[in-house]
């Protein structure tokens, strides 16, 4: 058995090499011919069967062509139809097709007996789920039961989870990890703007004359936009900036590169503005009609004790409090806080100030997974408004996505504990919609969130939660302080449902694993950053038993005889949830394109208009659902935007005598958040094995630390060894190291800190403080 | 498979012995592509497929491990009759 499977195997692996290198040469050398008898049995593009699809991977949404032959994809190729990518892919693009065909991949469900992972069928995993979730609440109560998803969930995954958990059982125990991603970035939305997402899109970097980089290492992390940058440097001469803690790739490829201490881009943002106002150069026009300012409470906490609660306040404020305020954050008074140069302040200053420049900004991670992320969200967002810098071609804050739905899924469907498809549980009036379009009481919808995702592990350590079930994300690895919230998981009398498509180490702690038609083996769609949403059909049949999320989803839900709420029959049900998904967003604001049109075209941009896309919103000329002939930011009543009076505050834990380096995280080029699919495709794998840890060369020195020896860094919370690099991808400051978390077997998140935004929730994996020594084991 | 039989699948992935596949594109100096070809064809673990109309040779090789791979490309890469090559795709058995 093994050696058939070994030599089938090995014969399919060498049919992939043939096919690819045959597609490649046809590509480059067109008309090109090969003698019949040798490429029989292998593909060229004449009998490959070429569809869209979005990849799988990033926020940036690239449009992929999936070469699809004998029932398995054989190749991809960027698609020169997407207005995202235009053809272009980054590695992980290219090799996506590889990720579905590893060796391990889970093709059938198991359940745990005796302490033991043992296969089963379907049917007998998904009813011992419903019985599971049954009992829980007849014995527990409906909040003893929790879904945690994704924002790599496909829209009607997250619907579906969303209707079966909010409007059935009625729980808002549904979280996702977008929540650890994006939800500052939602909170900076909606505290500025009243509306989540950004009023701009990609189109804007054909248009910026200036791009600044905050905290957000897009050459890594958002590759093919970084490219787009590059190209109108080529073209255009424009000038890239990167605002950043350490040295990467995208300082290298910068025109200027400004370092700064980890959490003072708080104070650098205010100082921006105290320049562009003491200069004359804010747009008082565009202020006195389009924006109030504001400000709220201070020393507003950082979430690490369990049941924090925070309700901000949002108080009137003026043009004149807004000028006193800045006075503390003149360039030269913090200098020494941030690290940065007076002058550097000013030079970012005069780019934002400059009349004639067009200005981008860009960030990610870096201002997201931060204690006061919604705090520094404000702060960008007030740069460009008082200088009138937004909503038109070129001028444009843009938040960029993590992931490939964090916006489709988490945030235009409403996967969060508070949220609903629209608009939020609290309110009275979006309950009624939801409980009208799901056709359930409204009472069943209830009022108050539960838990957001750091307190939803927490409860589930505590045991209010006694079931949790985990799709498409792997918290065993990327939940902060892990150590204590793996020991939670694993307690006695807790049940833990994992879908996936490999073995991670959350499905090592799963007592039901179910396997998962993964991306292009199901129909579904995404929504990128910047609005997109992309259809892609079932492009291969998933292996063994494995299901799509959806159906898991409602196989449960019909068994626990919620099936009245998913009649569909499988061969529609995707199309048949996007109707009824759409009743949530009709109108100018937020109106999403048709399933037939999504179907044909490479993405459609919402808001959709009375058939064209919203690529500006905010501003009359470009935005059918505004007001007036003007800017209308129509998510605040009087339609307009709010400057926020943030100050810096410190970090929750800061370098001391005992741990006196800061810890950052993040993500490489190579590898794809915990590395399950990619660590799998064997070139991205040997291009970066295992995660190491990036010291600056004089800390090395003075700790007699060389590259490639081994390290021990540990925390208040826990330890680890791994490797030094040193000057080879990146560098940090001095007084700092950069872990990549892709690796499963270096845990990095047992060190770091659960310490969040009090507003947003989102954890903060950027700042906390370890000490670091040459490892001699 | 059970689940154990999964977990020694990961953690032997690492470890265990690699015998590479790998497809190329060679291009021929100029009027040399059937010289390139007469002696691609004498490597065993070679396989090619030339083009009918265009200077371009498909190669894939198949080796049993790592050193060996590093060999034959070596000695690909070495011939006189080779302008260039390129990789298209890699992968581990």
């Amino acid at each position: 058995m093994t050696f058939t499977y070994r030599q089938s195997r090995r014969y399919f692996i060498k049919k992939l090499a043939r096919s690819s290198a045959l597609i490649a040469a046809s590509t480059m050398f067109p008309g090109i011919i090969f003698p019949h008898d040798q490429v029989e049995g292998a593909h060229i593009s004449g009998s490959i069967n070429w569809q869209k699809s979005p990849c799988r991977f990033c926020g940036v949404g690239c449009g992929l062509l999936i070469g699809v032959s004998g029932g398995k994809a054989v190749a991809v190729k960027g698609d020169p139809a997407s207005p995202v990518n235009k053809g272009l892919c980054c590695v992980k693009g290219y090799h996506s097709v590889m990720a579905l065909y590893a060796e391990d991949r889970l093709t059938h469900p198991m359940i745990r007996r005796n302490g033991k992972l043992k296969r089963a069928t379907m049917n007998e995993a998904l009813d011992l789920i419903s019985q599971k979730m049954k009992s829980t609440i007849e014995n527990h109560g409906k909040d003893a039961v929790a879904i945690y998803g994704s924002g790599q969930w496909t829209i009607p995954d997250g619907y579906v989870a969303s209707k079966f958990f909010k409007g059935g059982i009625g729980t808002n125990n549904v979280e996702a990890n977008a929540r650890i991603c994006m939800a500052s970035a939602v909170t900076g939305f909606l505290t500025t703007f009243g509306m989540d997402e950004p009023m701009g899109c990609y189109e804007d970097i054909d248009h910026a004359d200036v791009f600044v980089l905050w905290g957000n290492n897009m050459a890594e992390m958002h590759p093919v936009l970084f490219s787009r940058l590059l190209d109108q440097r080529l073209k255009r001469n424009v000038k890239i900036i990167d605002l950043a803690t350490r040295t990467t790739r995208t300082s290298a490829a910068a025109d200027r590169s400004i370092l700064f201490h980890p959490q003072t881009d708080l104070a650098i943002a205010n100082s921006i503005c105290y320049e562009i106002v003491k200069n004359g150069w804010m747009n008082s026009n565009f202020i006195q009609n389009h924006c109030v300012f504001k400000s709220g409470k201070t020393n507003i906490g950082y979430g690490t004790e369990d049941h924090f609660a925070f309700n901000d306040e949002a108080k009137n404020s003026t043009l004149e409090e807004y000028k006193s305020f800045l006075e503390d954050y003149r360039p030269e008074n913090i200098e020494e806080l941030t690290g940065v140069s007076a002058k550097d302040i000013k030079y970012l200053a005069s780019l934002y100030g400059d009349p004639n420049n067009k200005v981008m900004s860009l960030w990610c991670m870096g201002m997201n997974q931060h204690t006061r992320g919604t705090w520094i969200n404000n702060l960008v967002y007030n740069i460009h408004l008082i200088t009138g810098k937004i909503s038109t071609p070129g001028n444009s804050p843009f938040s960029l996505t993590g992931q490939p739905s964090a916006c489709g899924t988490v945030r235009e469907v409403g996967t969060l504990t508070h949220k609903l498809p629209h608009g939020v549980v609290m309110n009275e009036a979006h309950r009624k919609k939801a409980a009208e379009i799901w056709q359930v009481p409204l009472e069943n919808i209830p009022s108050k969130p539960t838990y957001h995702t750091v307190e939803m592990f927490r409860a589930l350590d505590r045991g209010d939660i006694k079931f949790m079930w985990i799709q498409v994300t792997n918290p065993m690895v990327t939940i902060p302080n892990l150590n204590r919230y793996r020991d939670g998981a694993k307690k006695e009398d807790r049940f833990i449902v994992v879908s996936d498509v490999y073995p991670t180490p959350t499905t090592d702690i799963a007592d039901v694993i179910l396997p998962a038609a993964m991306w292009i083996e199901r129909e579904g769609m995404y929504g990128n950053s910047e609005r997109r949403t992309q259809h892609f059909d079932q492009l291969l049949q998933p292996p063994g038993e494995a299901l799509s999320d959806t159906l898991q989803l409602i196989e449960v839900a019909k068994r626990m005889g919620y099936g009245h709420l998913f009649p569909w029959d499988r061969e529609n049900h995707i199309e048949k949830i996007w109707d009824e998904y759409s009743k949530f967003h009709e109108g100018e604001k937020h109106g999403i394109a048709p399933y037939t049109l999504l179907k044909q075209r490479s993405g459609v941009q919402w808001p959709y208009v009375n058939g064209k896309e919203t690529k500006w919103r905010f501003n009359a000329k470009y935005d059918p659902a505004c007001k007036g002939g003007s800017f209308d930011f129509y998510g605040k009543p009087d339609g307009k935007a709010w400057i926020w009076l943030r100050p810096y505050e410190a970090p929750a834990e800061s370098p001391d005598n005992n741990y006196p380096f800061w810890l950052n995280t993040g993500r490489v080029l190579e590898h794809w958040h915990t590395g399950s699919m990619t660590r799998r495709i064997p070139v991205l794998h040997k291009a970066v094995p295992h995660s190491y840890v990036e010291l600056h060369p004089e800390d090395a020195l003075t700790l007699n630390i060389r590259n490639g020896e081994k390290v021990k860094i540990s925390s208040r919370r826990g330890e680890i060894v791994m490797t030094a690099s040193i000057d080879e991808r990146g560098q940090p400051s001095r007084g700092q190291v950069f872990v990549p978390f892709f690796d499963e077997s270096l845990l990095i998140n047992e060190l770091t800190l659960d310490a969040f935004c009090p507003i947003s929730k989102e954890p903060d994996y950027k700042k906390c403080a370890v000490k670091v020594e040459r490892y001699h084991g | 498979m059970d689940y154990a039989h999964y977990k020694a699948i990961v953690n032997t992935r690492l470890k265990k012995t690699r015998m590479p596949i790998k497809s190329y594109l060679a291009i021929p100096r100029e009027q040399q592509k059937t010289e390139l070809e007469n002696v691609l064809s004498t490597l065993p673990e070679c396989e090619i497929i030339p083009s009918e109309n265009k200077d371009v040779i498909v190669i894939v090789t198949d080796t049993p491990n790592e050193k060996d791979d590093s060999l034959l490309f070596k000695k690909i890469n070495s011939l006189d009759q080779l302008d260039l090559i390129t990789l298209v795709s890699a992968f581990d058995n």
